[in-house]
């Protein structure tokens, strides 16, 4: 799986391509882990090239969520295809996580 | 010495005929009747001491001769001790004891009829009729036992006639029930054309306990099942009956011929007191693809015309026959079946049956009869077959039921319509990227829309890493298999594992309103398996778990 990391305006924004599954979830992990231990707190994931998620993924994603609810820190999900989307509302991930349309949309609300 | 007769004397009135004959004698032989009344008196008189003192007394008659003249000739004879001749003294000329032949006492009185000749033969045949002659009284008590013998033969033959008719009854009773649970009705599914079946059985005189079945599970799987009972009688026709609902009850609930035989032999075998046992061929025929499994549980081995005309003997043997011994694991074995080949299968009354020198028809004949028929169809194979058999039987008595089913497989699958996806994985997470990029392959080729692609991804995810984490958990490396179809409108899914019962869909349900604080991480996987597809189902088949998924998606 790809992942590239940029930062914009204080908002560390990473895009995953390709599936976060069992496989990749770790990697994604580790990518997530190291932008927050570099002293981010605001930090945007941008699943425009995501193709679906499983559930390590979306323990990638609650831990991720604990994680900067603690530090006072702020997250948010963006660009979720129809796919992922619906994986979200039956794990009730969209109602836990923030999740916005756009990258754009996004890093105004932040 | 001339014998003339022995009487025995049972009671008075004996004494009293016996008196009389005596008279009668000596009045021919002494032409005098008072000698003749003096002797017979004194005799009468020893025969009453006689019935009074001695156990089963007699008298024996007999004559002899001497220069003088005839002498006459009285023996009173008993088991045990007689009583004093006295009587006997004063008017027989002599009197002796002596022994009888056979053990017994007697006394021996002799008188000398002066002056007289013996009697002609003639004459002693009359003499010898008058000792013989029975009273009245003696006629009707030999009379009364013949009567009671008579009655006696009279009572066994009507019981004997009874039990007759009772067994004949319950031969007819049996034969009732065999035939009554035989399909019978042909042809048998006129609104299917992917195959064709025909069946006979020819009961023997004493009912065996044959038996034939075939019935659909599924739309699409058909069984067929042969078996043969041991033993014969109203016994082996009620352990078919158990035996062929048993079979049908768990195949409605079971596909795996295996699965179905081992629970069946189990069944039977508990309380099977008689130690009566069946053997057994079933199949599963899935009418789509082609694919027979079958079970052999000690049955003789079918076989298989090929379309092209190849005779092949389908002998494997999956364990013994049903019902001698519980706790068996039986096994299965699979073949393809083309448009065009046809499956005989039938009982050892076929290859056991016997012409009038006791030879065998045996399987060449039927291998022969096989390939010479002409066509393929089952009705004409069956009675072709049972044809073959009769002539070679001839004059023979047929000793056992003759069984025969056949089965022609008509269906060919449309070309270009293998939308199937298979494949075999080894236990291990990096597998499941395999699977991944295969069936996302598979999707484009047939043309699955991508949405669903995406969610049949993640299923495979989660199931697999389920399946792989919890259903082996002893290391090792095992094989998961996965296979697809794909029709107009779903997909059907299924995966299968050989590891420890784990049904993945009874996990904790997943609380999806909790916070981001309270929520679980566990059991998340499957909540969304169960709820990304439309179907989802998990059995336990003999040894391995099943899991079955639909996906609906308009085209």
């Amino acid at each position: 799986m790809q992942v590239t990391l940029k930062d914009v305006n204080e908002v560390s924004v990473i895009v995953f391509e390709g599936n976060l599954n069992t496989n990749t979830a770790p990697q994604a992990q580790d990518q997530i882990d190291q932008a927050i231990d570099g002293g981010s707190v605001k930090l945007l994931i941008n699943f425009e090239n995501l193709n679906y998620i499983s559930s390590a993924g979306l323990r990638v994603l609650l831990a991720t969520a604990k994680k900067l609810k603690a530090a006072s820190g702020d997250f948010k999900i963006c660009n979720l295809n129809e796919t992922v989307q619906e994986v979200f509302d039956i794990s009730g991930f969209s109602t836990i996580l923030t999740v916005v349309g756009s990258e754009e949309e996004a890093l105004t609300s932040f | 010495m001339i014998h003339l007769g022995t009487l025995s004397l049972n009671d008075d009135d004996r004494v009293a005929e016996v008196r009389t004959k005596i008279l009668h004698i000596c009045t021919d032989l002494a032409d005098d009747r008072v000698t003749a009344t003096r002797l017979a008196t004194a005799a009468s008189q020893m025969c009453r001491s006689l019935l009074q003192e001695s156990t089963r007394p007699s008298i024996a008659i007999d004559l002899s001769e001497e220069l003088a003249g005839p002498l006459f000739m009285l023996t009173f004879l008993a088991e045990d001790s007689l009583p004093a001749a006295n009587i006997l003294n004063v008017f027989f000329d002599s009197t002796h004891s002596m022994s009888a032949g056979d053990g017994r006492k007697g006394i021996r009185a002799i008188k000398l009829i002066r002056g007289r000749t013996l009697p002609t033969a003639e004459k002693i045949e009359q003499l010898r009729n008058v000792v013989a002659v029975k009273s009245r009284d003696e006629l009707m008590g030999e009379l009364q036992i013949k009567n009671r013998e008579l009655q006696q033969s009279f009572e066994d033959l009507k019981r004997t006639t009874v039990a007759k008719e009772r067994m004949e009854g319950e031969l007819n009773i049996a034969r009732n029930i065999q035939m009554s649970m035989l399909p019978m009705d042909f042809p048998a599914f006129p609104e299917r054309n992917e195959f064709s079946i025909y069946a006979t059985m020819q009961a023997a005189r004493q009912v065996g306990g044959d038996f034939y079945d075939y019935f659909f599970i599924s739309p699409d799987e058909f069984c067929v099942c042969i078996g043969d009972v041991s033993d014969k009688g109203v016994a082996a026709a009620l352990f078919m009956a158990v035996t062929k609902t048993l079979i049908k009850s768990r195949a409605s609930d079971d596909n795996s011929p295996a699965s179905i035989i081992t629970w069946v032999n189990n069944s039977l075998s508990v309380d099977n007191e008689s130690c009566m046992f069946v053997t057994l061929f079933f199949g599963i025929c899935n009418i789509r693809t082609g694919e027979f499994n079958y079970t052999n549980a000690g049955h003789n081995p079918p076989y298989i015309k090929r379309v092209n005309g190849d005779v092949e003997c389908i002998n494997d043997l999956h364990g013994p026959v049903g019902g001698a011994m519980d706790g068996i694991a039986y096994k299965q074995d699979k073949l393809q079946l083309q448009k065009g080949d046809l499956l005989l299968m039938f009982t050892d009354g076929v290859s056991e049956a016997m012409d009038v020198h006791s030879n065998m028809f045996e399987d060449a004949r039927i291998i022969e009869q096989l390939s010479a028929l002409d066509g393929d169809d089952p009705e004409e194979a069956v009675n072709g077959l049972m044809a073959a058999v009769a002539n070679f039987a001839g004059e023979a008595p047929q000793s056992d039921d003759i069984t025969v089913l056949a089965f022609r497989y008509d269906y060919e699958v449309e070309p270009g319509a293998k939308e199937q996806f298979d494949l075999e994985i080894r236990n291990e997470l990096t597998e499941i990227c395999r699977v991944i990029e295969a069936f996302e392959k598979y999707a484009e080729k047939v043309g699955i829309p991508l949405p669903v692609t995406m969610k049949v991804n993640l299923v495979f995810d989660e199931l697999l890493n389920n399946i792989i984490t919890y259903a082996y958990p002893e290391s090792g490396e095992h094989k998961i298999s996965i296979h697809v179809e794909k029709s107009p409108d779903r997909l059907l899914i299924i995966v299968t594992d050989h590891g420890v019962p784990f049904n993945p869909f009874t996990q904790a349900e997943v609380n999806t309103s909790l916070s981001v604080d309270d929520r679980e991480i566990g059991g998340l996987g499957i909540h969304l398996v169960k709820n990304v597809m439309d179907k989802f189902s998990y059995e336990r088949h003999l040894d391995s778990n099943v899991v079955t998924l639909i996906k609906r998606f308009e085209n």
